[in-house]
């Protein structure tokens, strides 16, 4: 069985200064609001974009992270600042 | 070279469609699980409320959480806006216990499954249901109708009761080999867990948890009143609120909604636009959401409930607060003690 990824690629001093392509703002959504937003954003990505999305359910901290890995797309990691998740995507 | 088969399937991330979709890919067909959203998630409200037995562990989406680790793309459905009124409202077979259609959910679902199967260029479609398991939508009679009625037909393949079914398209051209398919079925998910073993799926939810608010006699309950004085027009915010809190007709177009504990009173307080409030100021109280025009009895009896179930609920009279549109004003009132009282008005 896989391993799910705990870690997303970046450490945040990268992450910190990742130019983001798309930025969602699913801020007072619920999964799987969240989710459904990361995904209608990056179809429309192209290769290496980064997505960042802005979220404030606790759940997108694992969920996020396990979309990533079915789907083959690169979680690069989260900042949290206060209540609000920052969750830095890359599509594959 | 042969083709490469693909297939979709239903994945809800409990057992039975995590071992159908891992028993997929073992037969060499590539997999994208489809997740639909109706609104009405047993999973959104523990979402919202947190956990509370471990607050630093978020609940976690099973089906995502079971793509990642079959390593199956999960795609998730949003249907929340369709569901309601194609579905739940005027279902051809019927509900179940509570409000549950769940006949006309499964068809709902594999026909949107079905077209997207044609679009995509997928060869099949599978499910992780199980003869027997479900009273109402998996006997023998409701899974034809169902395979029927989504226009699936025997492009619809259950591989963990396929023996006892109908050979399908996918086993009839050797897509899926049918010996190394299951004869599982009845309500026991031994055989489900010993697969799962076998097939090293260890992480799983609880096997026979539903998914779905609406068997909920409760939840049906508060959604059956709330359409009976509301009509259909009901927004996603309507059925979230449903979902929490202690519920209370006033009269005919008036409700009170108490939240019942810290963690609800937070979350009502994205609800208040549009509704009124009541609280309590000296004492621990809850969120009191008022819905609808109350009369000056009305809102004497949304205060007394709301002292009722604060801390000043033994007091003789409490002060509480309140605010309706624009207006504001404080009554004090004499807490509700009878519980006949409060159960006539409980929804």
């Amino acid at each position: 069985m896989l391993r799910r990824q705990a870690c997303g690629l970046l450490e945040p001093e990268a992450l910190e200064r990742l130019q983001p392509h798309e930025e969602v703002d699913a801020c007072g959504t619920f999964c799987p609001e969240p989710v459904i937003r990361t995904q209608e954003a990056m179809a429309d990505m192209q290769p290496g974009q980064v997505l960042l999305l802005l979220a404030d359910d606790a759940g997108t901290e694992v969920d996020i992270p396990a979309w990533c890995m079915s789907t083959r797309n690169d979680f690069l990691g989260i900042l949290k600042e206060e209540t609000i998740y920052r969750i830095f995507v890359r599509r594959a | 070279m042969s083709e490469q088969i693909r297939a979709l399937g239903l994945l809800s991330g409990g057992l039975d469609s995590t071992l159908a979709a891992r028993v997929m890919q073992e037969h060499g067909v590539e997999v994208l699980g489809l997740h639909f959203s109706t609104g009405f998630c047993l999973a959104d409200r523990h979402r919202i409320l947190g956990n509370r037995s471990n607050p630093d562990k978020p609940y976690r989406n099973e089906a995502l959480r079971a793509g990642a680790d079959l390593s199956v793309p999960i795609e998730i459905v949003d249907i929340k806006d369709e569901y309601l009124p194609r579905v739940v409202l005027n279902p051809k077979y019927g509900y179940g216990s509570g409000m549950n259609p769940c006949i006309d959910c499964r068809i709902f679902m594999l026909q949107k499954t079905k077209e997207m199967m044609e679009e995509r260029g997928y060869h099949f479609v599978f499910t992780g249901e199980v003869l027997g398991q479900r009273p109402m939508s998996q006997r023998r009679p409701p899974l034809d109708d169902v395979a029927k009625e989504s226009g699936l037909g025997r492009l619809l393949l259950r591989p963990l009761s396929a023996k006892l079914l109908p050979e399908s398209i996918p086993e009839e051209r050797g897509w899926v080999d049918r010996e190394a398919l299951f004869d599982i079925h009845g309500r026991s998910r031994k055989r489900q867990m010993e697969l799962a073993d076998e097939l090293g799926i260890i992480d799983y939810p609880q096997p026979a948890g539903g998914c779905c608010f609406l068997p909920d006699e409760n939840y049906a309950r508060k959604l059956q009143d709330f359409l009976a004085h509301n009509g259909n027009d009901v927004s996603p915010d309507d059925m979230m609120l449903l979902k929490i809190g202690r519920h209370f007709r006033l009269s005919g177009n008036v409700k009170l909604v108490v939240g019942r504990d810290e963690a609800e009173n937070t979350y009502m307080n994205r609800f208040v636009d549009g509704r009124g409030e009541v609280w309590v100021d000296d004492f621990p109280s809850p969120l009191a959401l008022v819905e609808g025009a109350p009369s000056a009895g009305d809102l004497e009896t949304a205060c007394r409930i709301t002292a009722r179930y604060s801390d000043g609920k033994l007091h003789p009279t409490v002060p509480v607060r309140w605010r309706i549109g624009e207006d504001e004003g404080q009554l004090t009132v004499v807490p509700v003690q009878d519980d006949i009282e409060l159960e006539e008005m409980r929804i």
